[in-house]
């Protein structure tokens, strides 16, 4: 579909802008294992990263949202036993995610197990899925930066998934209104996103 | 004749944009719409959009991850171990006696000072090879003499809380008496003994507040008599990096009565030979952080060695050294044993990563009536459920440290494993070979409510032989229980 192509050229654009490996991100993992409270900085740093993976391998936003707060707390957990080997963070959080969905589907009932495992063979957890979660990712982060009206519509539009009609009661405006701030902000994100 | 051109009236490109989004959000597996060349491009970036995340969600986990490590913190504070630097219950110092029948001196020291025996090595003549035996808190190394290792009668100030009770017991005990307890001019209360074997015992009951206030202080500390005080203070400083805390020396300047060196997290007393206090080279085990580069600078600095540092079987690396005054000084540097270091690390595993957390995952016909019996009979607490067809399937239980998972074995996903033998519950099987003890704080109490839930007596409730009070029953699902309560008496 036309949307996996812009996610594929996303992707590439989203690698070239993909983090070196950076001795920054060294020094928050060994601040992390000896304070868990520096934590919360790989989170901030990652975790959209994170939720677009998972969201991409499990299709569901409640599945996605609970199989990333596993994530984070396995990470929070066992972030003792990172060892540092020059590998980014976020692939380790990638390999914890990948266990993650794989451990629910084995929780889950047979059906469901079989309906994660074929979405797993779809997308088998390789370079192309964590360069779509980076494009994702960098996506999601770049509506915090829209202007204010805009990213409140993008966010109770695509991730709260309400209509215009209720957007536009809540802000007391006209749908018209509303629709043309969604447009907008769509037009500036893809802009932003570097999607032509 | 005016031409009239007829054209569609087309919605503004925002309208157009939003009808195709609620498309795509209505069906989240449809493909694009078509729509304009001019807002497809930001169509495909709203389908990108789908299922972005929440940022109330974001913020929520944020919120929740902080409390967790703020809990991790303090558990970790709480449970904090510095450097393994000498195993459990050992200071940096700690003196090495070789007398001839450590047997018998450990005997006295059981008498006299309360020592307990940590350890007994024995050797095949049946003389100890090592024993470690706690006095006061504070470790006391000895060992049978062999015919390269002779005696080694020691000086050692021993501060317990009541110098005049611990005198007389040494002296019931066969010591000789040195000098009765007397309140020294520095404060202390002290007297004297010389055990059977020769070694000194200044048995001191240390006032608090008087100077140099010593926390180094253990209650065995060293005492040498070392003819030449100054240069054994000098030796020490060099080889062990020593620290001299305080000296009281003559007023000329030649001989020092009394002075403290800390080594480590331990003191060294010294006072110049003099009179009967002659000169008593001790063995003294000394923990270090790194047995080789400590080794090497006793060498330099004029001791010889007596062995070369090298791997122990008994979990260090360690090597001797003879100082110019005659004292000897084992070297070490702990090394965890295999068995502490793979349960330090067990211990670091999140819980159910460490072993020997068994939970069992036992099946029923009715998961929700089980949960609500175990949460009745032994007070268990519910951690998850996962409900299907307005059941449950899985409920996770947990009784005290234990965690169980209920399963309802009658689920239409399970029909290939139960035609396959495996979900069997204790009805369909008649029975089950699975006895689940489980250690309550009133196990009388407990065992009551659960017959009155209907469980069935298997085995009543009394004093059991192996020390627990302790009755069977077999629940309503038909798993037996054996609820336990260890007896006080036992």
């Amino acid at each position: 579909v036309a949307g996996e192509t812009a996610l594929k050229r996303g992707a590439k654009d989203a690698s070239r802008h993909a983090r070196p490996v950076d001795s920054g991100e060294r020094a928050l993992i060994e601040a992390a294992q000896s304070d868990p409270g520096c934590f919360a900085q790989l989170y901030e740093n990652n975790f959209e990263r994170v939720y677009a993976y998972i969201l991409k391998r499990v299709g569901d936003r409640d599945q996605a949202q609970d199989l990333t707060s596993d994530v984070f707390y396995n990470a929070l957990e066992s972030i003792g036993q990172f060892e540092w080997r020059g590998i980014p963070f976020v692939v380790w959080l990638y390999r914890i995610a990948a266990n993650a969905i794989i451990d629910r589907g084995r929780r889950a009932s047979r059906l469901e197990a079989a309906r994660l495992a074929s979405r797993a063979e779809s997308a088998p957890d390789s370079a192309a899925d964590r360069e779509a979660a980076e494009y994702h990712a960098r996506l999601f982060k770049l509506v915090e930066e829209l202007p204010d009206d805009q990213r409140r519509v993008i966010t109770m539009r695509f991730a709260q998934e309400r209509t215009t009609a209720e957007i536009a009661k809540e802000f007391g405006r006209s749908e018209g209104a509303i629709k043309q701030l969604q447009f907008r902000g769509l037009q500036a994100l893809r802009t932003m996103v570097g999607e032509r | 004749m005016k031409r009239v051109t007829r054209t569609r009236k087309l919605p503004a490109l925002p309208e157009q944009l939003d009808k195709a989004v609620q498309t795509i959000m209505t069906d989240h597996e449809a493909g694009l719409p078509r729509v304009n060349a001019r807002i497809a491009p930001v169509l495909r970036v709203a389908a990108d959009l789908r299922g972005m995340p929440d940022s109330d969600f974001k913020q929520r986990l944020k919120r929740e991850l902080v409390a967790r490590a703020g809990r991790a913190r303090q558990s970790a504070r709480a449970t904090a171990v510095p450097a393994k630097r000498m195993p459990e219950g050992f200071h940096s110092i700690t003196p090495y006696l070789r007398v001839n029948d450590a047997a018998k001196l450990i005997d006295f020291l059981r008498r006299a000072f309360g020592a307990e025996e940590i350890l007994r090595v024995p050797r095949d003549d049946g003389k100890i090879m090592h024993a470690q035996v706690r006095v006061e808190g504070s470790m006391v190394e000895l060992a049978d003499i062999t015919d390269r290792a002779g005696p080694n009668p020691t000086a050692i100030w021993l501060f317990v809380p009541d110098a005049d009770a611990a005198y007389r017991r040494a002296i019931e005990a066969g010591a000789a008496s040195i000098h009765a307890p007397v309140d020294q001019d520095y404060g202390d209360r002290e007297g004297s003994v010389k055990d059977p074997f020769g070694n000194h015992w200044y048995i001191g009951t240390h006032r608090t507040g008087v100077e140099p206030s010593l926390e180094e202080l253990r209650s065995v500390t060293p005492y040498l008599h070392p003819k030449g005080s100054a240069k054994l203070i000098e030796f020490m400083i060099e080889a062990f990096d020593a620290n001299e805390v305080f000296r009281a020396e003559d007023e000329e300047g030649g001989m020092i009565h009394h002075a403290w060196i800390r080594i480590g997290d331990s003191m060294i007393a010294i006072g110049e030979a003099h009179g009967q206090y002659k000169p008593m080279p001790p063995t003294l085990h000394l923990y270090v952080d790194d047995a080789d580069l400590v080794y090497a600078r006793a060498i330099k600095a004029g001791a010889t060695s007596i062995s070369k540092p090298a791997d122990q079987p008994y979990g260090e690396r360690s090597g001797g050294v003879r100082d110019p005054f005659d004292n000897e000084w084992y070297i070490a540097t702990h090394k965890d044993a295999p068995a502490e270091r793979s349960l330090r690390r067990a211990a670091e595993q999140p819980r159910y990563l460490q072993p020997g957390n068994i939970m069992p995952f036992i099946y029923s016909e009715n998961v929700a009536k089980a949960c609500d019996f175990y949460k009745n009979v032994f007070g268990a607490t519910e951690v998850h459920r996962i409900e299907r067809g307005g059941r449950p399937s899985h409920v996770q239980i947990a009784i005290g440290q234990t965690r169980l998972m209920l399963r309802d074995a009658t689920t239409d996903d399970l029909a290939e494993y139960r035609a396959q033998g495996y979900a069997a519950t204790p009805h369909s099987l008649g029975g089950t070979p699975l006895h689940l003890y489980v250690y309550v704080a009133d196990a009388d109490a407990a065992f009551k409510r659960a017959i009155e839930a209907g469980s069935k007596l298997v085995d009543k409730m009394e004093d059991k032989e192996w020390g627990d009070r302790c009755g069977g029953v077999q629940d309503p699902f038909g798993h037996i229980w054996y609820i336990a309560t260890p007896r006080r008496s036992a």
